[in-house]
């Protein structure tokens, strides 16, 4: 280091001649003092300085000199002999044996001599010593300085960080104290909550959510200084300053001091009020009809059978079908818009007959209309639906007509603890039937006798087995291509059935009665093996062109113990490999009643054949609800695709949920499949939001095998033919 | 309790609770040291009054055995814990045998960082580094580590009274694995550990008083210190009192060697290790 000097005198072994009284008396000192500071030297190098040391002082005793022996106490300190002790066993040793090894006699004049020569020494040393510890003092208060120079300009330039972060942050963020009060807020909580940073200031964030939300997020809090959580989280309300709700996701992160103890919270806030919005949107629409606002059928069927539940034993329920006559004439007629004012019109006059507390309404599908009657007598019910058929009948203006319409209307009135809500409804439209088939504009109510309850289910169902022996039942292939550059990426089987008299039927008008009569089985295995048999033919011809067939089990199916022996052995006697085929489950049944998943999934993956969550997006369930499935992809539905919009841009609420729904899939390495890509528009936004696969008018309608062939041959969705 | 504290907060600059650097050069005797470090030390002092020898011989180990490494050829020092700058620095006894030797000081002490930096102010071959031990990925990558020091050539790691700092909790043994390591073969490790194994008193009553810095202390037991050797050979006499490693003289020993209450001891990274 700069300011420690190198001891003063050189070893002084090797100088030659040396008096032996010297010598033993510098091995005298040097055992003295060594053990007295912490000196950087060996004993050997310490005894050769002292030894030095030891001849001046001899010298300057005998020659009554005590001027050079200030030097020697400068000396000293310079050998870093500048312990608590070493001056005092110094003086103790030089006093007591230097004047017999400088061979002086012992009398006063000595004595004096040594006094004087001591004193020297000492005053030498003090000034020495001195000037040492104000030189180490004024090093240390430089690197005091320089400690805290440096921890200040770290402090500013990691405040300089975090204010960035704070001020310039999309997410708002407060500083609070332990009480929950609002310390600090940065611009976005101030524009999330419509409150200044002083009106935040005033308020705890309690004061800003529900009491119900600030109760729960209190509690959670207080375990979080009590160390049970050691961070929060919570999706909930708050209010805003004009009494909006908002919904936000919060974190709450816990400030510690240095001994670990809550010192402050950390809150950030993130408005989601626009997804959540749009989840609603959703659940609406896929609940309600978007034309009418009227119940869908599915809701309609719940909320039937929740209204029959809260029913007395003895009460009666009744349930009218509506049909508007030669409805397809008029929409085929004139345009879509007036059908549209037409079911709007009805909808309305419906509603108008229907005592909400004791009735429901829905559109059921195209001009049907079903209603709901609570406490009912036979009488009753059809005293509603003739008021219901007058009021329809009354003329609609539709783009400057008048147009004159009726309907018929089916009816069922049974006692409530023999109402189903699926069977009320089957019932009603076949009374309906009867109602029309009798020269429409009336009612009919239903009768057990005519026509057993499952009469047109049965009747189809009983037609199946037949029909798949005439081959009236086919698989057509929707093409799937890849959105980045419409590469063929695999097809998905649909079934059709061309039926001699109703013409051609999609699987929706026929699966739900095969559902319910068990004929589901037969025709889902007879699919897959369909399939199985397409895509094993496929291999052989085009070997690794060959396309990926999926095939999309239907519910009960899923479900069902047997599939995987029916997939086993149809994968034995055709000889497809299993990666060829894709399995679609519907999101809805993925997980069994406790929430697991399905077992026959991963027996499905482990059997090697690839699995896809179909339906993401509609109804309940959000991706995050697909974390952990064991499975390759997820599928989105057409609904949720459909969310974007008709317009040039896509609805922004829509493309962050469908972002999020990719992303959250893309972390969990699965593939990302969507449905419905009807627009190029909507394949733009898929494509920019990182969906993997599409299918729909976008990519071609389902196409029979030898119009599959050319995409194989070219590898993509557009071949050259 | 480990301070859950953000990465990018700067460690403060405590002068109000006494440091285990200051309260290490006030037993030396030196004046780098403040009231409320000396206040400390003398009530160490005066249930313990053996600290100041158990301060100056492991000062003593450390000039021993720089100058043992400079003796087998090793020219670059990592000196872990370094402290204060005092009299006697890895780099003056270096250099005094070896001009050209290479030191690098740690420690985690800013204050003791910054003094180390206004003395060595214009010396090309060493520098100073603030970092922590328990963070050897930090402590490697540090600008002035990398730039002062080969790691293709054998290193010199100095750990001399550190270990007592770190708790149980943090893994010391695990911590030594990490920077055995990326020492080259031929690399040494010096290291001295306060004990209880003999003293016992007086260090578990320096123990109970020391809590009161910024760095309580573990003692350890000596087959505790030989388990941070691992994966080095101890050179002779292996893991003994700082006193009776390699004295330079007969007369530094006396009867009673166990009352400097640190075993010391130098390890070489061989390719068995």
């Amino acid at each position: 280091m700069a300011d420690e000097q190198e001891p003063s005198a050189r070893d002084h072994e090797q100088g030659g001649a040396l008096d032996p009284g010297l010598a033993e008396f510098a091995r005298l000192w040097t055992g003295a003092v060594i053990t007295t500071s912490n000196v950087p030297l060996s004993r050997k190098e310490l005894r050769g300085i002292l030894t030095g040391f030891a001849e001046v002082l001899a010298e300057s005793l005998r020659r009554a000199d005590p001027e050079a022996v200030t030097e020697i106490g400068r000396g000293l300190v310079a050998a870093q002999l500048v312990g608590p002790h070493a001056l005092d066993a110094t003086l103790r040793v030089v006093g007591r044996s230097l004047p017999a090894a400088a061979g002086l006699p012992q009398c006063p004049e000595t004595t004096n001599q040594v006094i004087d020569l001591l004193g020297a020494l000492s005053a030498g040393y003090m000034d020495a010593l001195r000037e040492h510890i104000f030189g180490q003092q004024e090093t240390m208060k430089k690197a005091v300085f320089r400690a805290r120079d440096a921890a200040e300009r770290a402090l500013r330039a990691s405040e300089r960080r975090f204010r960035t972060l704070f001020s310039e942050s999309v997410v708002g963020i407060a500083i609070g104290d332990i009480q929950g009060h609002i310390v600090s807020s940065n611009l976005a909580l101030q524009e999330m909550l419509g409150y200044s940073a002083d009106e935040l200031r005033q308020r705890t964030a309690y004061d800003l959510m529900p009491a119900q939300d600030a109760e729960d997020m209190a509690k959670a809090y207080r375990k979080l200084i009590n160390g049970t959580y050691t961070s929060l989280r919570s999706e909930q309300r708050m209010i805003r300053g004009d009494g909006e709700p908002i919904w936000v996701h919060i974190a709450v992160t816990l400030i510690r001091d240095e001994n670990g103890l809550a010192d402050y919270p950390v809150v950030m806030i993130e408005d989601i009020t626009d997804l959540h919005l749009l989840q609603e949107r959703w659940r609406h629409q896929t609940l309600h009809d978007p034309l009418t606002g009227l119940l869908n059928r599915a809701l309609f069927l719940s909320k039937t059978e929740t209204a029959i539940g809260g029913l007395a034993p003895g009460e009666r329920v009744g349930l009218a079908v509506f049909g508007v006559d030669g409805f397809g004439v008029v929409n085929g007629a004139l345009s879509d818009e007036v059908g549209n004012r037409v079911l709007k019109t009805i909808a309305d006059r419906l509603r108008g007959t229907v005592d909400e507390d004791t009735g429901l309404l829905a559109r059921i599908n195209g001009d049907r209309f079903g209603m709901l009657v609570l406490r009912s007598s036979a009488r009753g019910v059809v005293e509603v639906a003739e008021r219901a058929l007058k009021r329809i009948s009354e003329p609609i203006a539709a783009e400057g007509r008048q147009l004159s319409l009726t309907a018929s209307v089916g009816i069922v009135e049974r006692p409530a603890d023999r109402a189903e809500p699926t069977e009320l409804l089957r019932d009603a439209e076949m009374a309906l039937g009867w109602a029309k088939l009798e020269g429409k504009a009336q009612w009919a109510l239903y009768e057990e006798d005519r026509g057993g309850p499952e009469r047109r289910a049965l009747e189809l169902a009983t037609q199946l087995p037949q029909a798949l022996v005439d081959g009236q039942l086919s698989l057509e292939y929707e093409p799937l291509g890849k959105l980045s550059d419409r590469t063929l990426a695999g097809v998905e089987a649909r079934l059709t059935w061309e039926h001699p008299e109703l013409g051609v039927l999609g699987p929706e008008e026929f699966l739900a009665a095969a559902e319910r009569t068990g004929q589901v089985g037969v025709l889902g295995r007879w699919v897959v093996r369909e399939a199985a048999e397409q895509a094993a033919a496929w291999a052989e011809e085009f070997g690794e062109r060959a396309p990926v067939v999926c095939i999309g089990l239907p519910n009960r199916q899923s479900c069902d113990q047997d599939l995987i022996r029916q997939l086993m052995s149809v994968v034995d006697q055709t000889g497809v490999r299993p990666e060829l085929l894709q399995l679609e489950v519907d999101q809805s049944v993925v997980r069994d009643r406790d929430g697991e998943p399905l077992e026959a999934l991963s027996v499905m993956v482990d059997n090697g054949f690839r699995v896809v969550v179909s339906g993401v997006g509609a109804g309940g369930s959000g991706p995050l609800a697909l974390a952990g499935l064991p499975v390759h992809g997820i599928k989105l539905a057409s609904g949720f695709v459909a969310t974007l919009g008709d317009g040039d841009k896509p609805d922004p609420t829509a493309e962050r949920a469908i972002g999020t729904a990719v992303s959250l899939a893309h972390l969990a390495e699965l593939t990302v499949h969507a449905a419905g890509v009807d627009r190029e528009q909507h394949a733009a936004t898929l494509r920019e939001l990182g969906v993997d696969v599409g299918q729909g008018q976008h990519f071609g309608p389902p196409a029979l095998p030898f119009e599959v062939e050319p995409m194989i041959t070219s590898g993509t969705v557009d071949p050259e033919w | 309790m480990r301070v859950n504290r953000p990465d990018w907060a700067p460690r403060d600059v405590d002068m109000d609770r006494a440091s285990a650097a200051r309260l290490y050069d006030f037993f030396l005797g030196g004046s780098f040291n403040f009231e409320v470090d000396r206040e400390l030390g003398r009530r160490v002092a005066t249930v313990a009054p053996a600290v100041f020898d158990f301060a100056r011989l492991n000062r003593a180990f450390l000039r021993r055995a720089v100058r043992f490494l400079v003796s087998q050829g090793v020219t670059q020092f990592l000196d872990i814990g370094s402290g204060i700058p005092t009299a006697g620095n890895v780099h003056e006894v270096a250099q005094r045998v070896r001009p050209g030797c290479r030191v690098v000081y740690v420690d985690n002490d800013p204050v003791a960082v910054a003094h180390s930096e206004v003395l060595l102010a214009g010396n090309p071959h060493v520098v100073a580094v603030q970092a922590d031990m328990r963070d050897p990925g930090a402590l490697l990558n540090d600008p002035g580590t990398a730039r002062l020091l080969d790691f293709s050539e054998p290193i010199g790691l100095l750990m001399v009274a550190v270990h007592h700092f770190l708790p149980p909790a943090d893994e010391p043994e695990r911590l030594m694995a990490r920077y055995r390591e990326v020492l080259p073969l031929g690399s040494y490790l010096a290291l001295s550990h306060i004990t209880s194994d003999a003293v016992a008193e007086q260090v578990s009553a320096l123990v109970e008083l020391y809590r009161e810095s910024t760095h309580p202390v573990t003692v350890r037991s000596k087959a505790e210190v030989a388990t941070l050797f691992e994966g080095f050979e101890l050179v002779q006499p292996g893991l003994v009192f700082t006193p009776q490693w390699r004295p330079e003289s007969p007369e530094d020993l006396d009867e009673h060697p166990e009352h400097a209450g640190v075993y010391a001891g130098v390890g070489r990274k061989s390719a068995l290790g």
